[in-house]
């Protein structure tokens, strides 16, 4: 071989070690850089979660006042299929904080139960997140119609990416 | 030729055609990075902007106000579509840089379905005024949010109006002295954004909405087609509302009567049968009769 060939082959090995090289930086970059945009993602789901655990008493579909979720429309909501894509996060449950077993509501067995499912996506990597309300509905005694209210849990589950 | 020179032009031929394809790569790459750390940028801002929506509800404080202070100039896209159960209204962000294009492409689009945002199709500036009005038909339905970042004088503005005014202003809007920048809104005359109380409809721009009770908010500072399509959302989600207090109906029936159904089931189908604006008065009507009742009721819906 020429020593002008061997000089080529020669500068051709270091550029292609060079491309190598920030190839190889590049594809570093990118996995930090894609795995912080997970993270950002999943921060904001986180956000958006917490903000709707804490807001859920005010909308019109559960509201019944200030802090008050009316167990009467959310057992009316349980799994409302036009609702399915109507909330931002990907569950949405209320637990009465009782010491009873764990009991799901359903139209049957209301109101003898504690765990209303109101809204429940498919996704399956999810982190939930709560708030404490109170939980009313209208009860009966000796003739009288009353709001009974229990103290109960929300849980809002957001999709961990 | 010397056979020498020939072969140092031909290795530094060589390593000018491949450091030339090293640095267009490493350009192409720094560009496309910068372009795509724009575009997240944009997309965070729409998405940050979605998720103060939330916070910025009422909650049942009848009228909440803020103002967002952005980074940069920012150019905020509201978008609204009625299609679907509930419509939604989608937020779109895009930044102004010096590098490249002075307003890149759009940003990651946040569809908010139960949220109902007011405002021009885009509103631009470093600062975002935000106010929210609790709208009640005859229940609470939603917080109606209203996105501004023009300034506004009013004129001959009512004294119930002045009073209500406080509530709202986040710094942007004013009565009386106007400059020549502010966009002017007047109370039964003619001037940019004209609000007929008696009629009660708002003109702007040649085209003419109606309103009814806070909604007259909505009119001022929207655009005719943002406001028409939130309108129809609003009316999807009192039909969906009046459906569950039915549905709510049949469970408390038993221990507590309101007899309530016709009412709402009047309600409903004048919700749905709205295709205008102009329609609100009718559905005004079927919610006062429905409210009446209710307060009249031996057990009140709401």
């Amino acid at each position: 071989m020429k020593k002008a060939q061997f000089k080529i082959q020669e500068m051709a090995f270091i550029l292609l070690a060079i491309v190598l090289f920030f190839v190889i930086v590049g594809l570093f970059f990118v996995a930090i850089y894609s795995r912080n945009l997970k993270n950002i993602a999943t921060n904001a789901e986180e956000g958006q979660a917490i903000l709707i655990a804490q807001v859920l008493a005010e909308y019109p579909e559960f509201s019944c006042g200030s802090l008050c979720l009316d167990a009467d429309r959310l057992i009316v909501m349980n799994k409302r299929r036009k609702y399915t894509n109507f909330w931002p996060v990907e569950t949405i449950e209320v637990r009465k904080i009782t010491k009873e077993e764990e009991k799901e509501c359903t139209l049957e067995n209301y109101p003898d139960c504690n765990y209303f499912k109101v809204h429940n996506s498919e996704t399956e990597n999810i982190r939930k997140v709560g708030s404490f309300t109170s939980l009313c509905r209208k009860d009966i005694t000796s003739g009288q119609t009353y709001d009974k209210c229990e103290l109960a849990k929300i849980l809002i589950g957001y999709e961990v990416r | 030729m010397n056979k020498k020179a020939l072969e140092m032009s031909f290795n530094w031929i060589f390593a000018i055609i491949v450091g030339a394809v090293i640095l267009f790569l490493a350009i192409y790459f720094v560009g496309k990075i910068i372009s795509t750390g724009r575009y997240q940028q944009d997309s965070l801002v729409a998405k940050e902007l979605s998720s103060l929506t939330n916070p910025l509800g009422t909650g049942f404080a009848e009228t909440s106000k803020a103002v967002i202070d952005l980074k940069l100039d920012t150019r905020i896209f509201n978008d609204c579509s009625s299609v679907g159960n509930f419509g939604k209204s989608i937020l779109s962000a895009t930044t102004r840089s010096g590098i490249g294009k002075e307003w890149g492409d759009k940003g990651v689009e946040q569809e908010l379905q139960s949220k109902y945002i007011f405002s021009e199709k885009v509103e631009e500036g470093k600062k975002l005024y935000v106010f929210t009005r609790e709208f009640n038909m005859p229940f609470y339905v939603s917080d109606i949010m209203v996105f501004t970042s023009k300034n506004y004088c009013f004129i001959n503005i009512p004294y119930d109006f002045e009073n209500e005014f406080v509530n709202i202003n986040a710094g942007n809007l004013k009565v009386g002295n106007c400059t020549l920048s502010d966009i002017q809104v007047c109370f039964n005359q003619d001037c940019d954004i004209s609000i007929d109380t008696y009629e009660q409809s708002v003109t702007k721009n040649g085209s003419k909405v109606y309103y009814t009770g806070e909604l007259i908010y909505a009119a001022i500072f929207s655009d005719k087609e943002t406001y028409e399509c939130n309108i129809k959302r609003l009316m999807k989600r009192i039909s969906h509302l009046t459906l569950i207090y039915q549905d709510k109906i049949d469970i408390i029936n038993e221990m507590c009567f309101s007899g309530l159904g016709p009412e709402l089931q009047g309600l409903d189908s004048m919700a749905k049968s709205l295709n205008s604006s102009i329609d609100l008065g009718q559905v005004e009507s079927s919610a006062f009769a429905l409210d009446y009742k209710n307060d009249y009721a031996g057990c009140q819906l709401y």
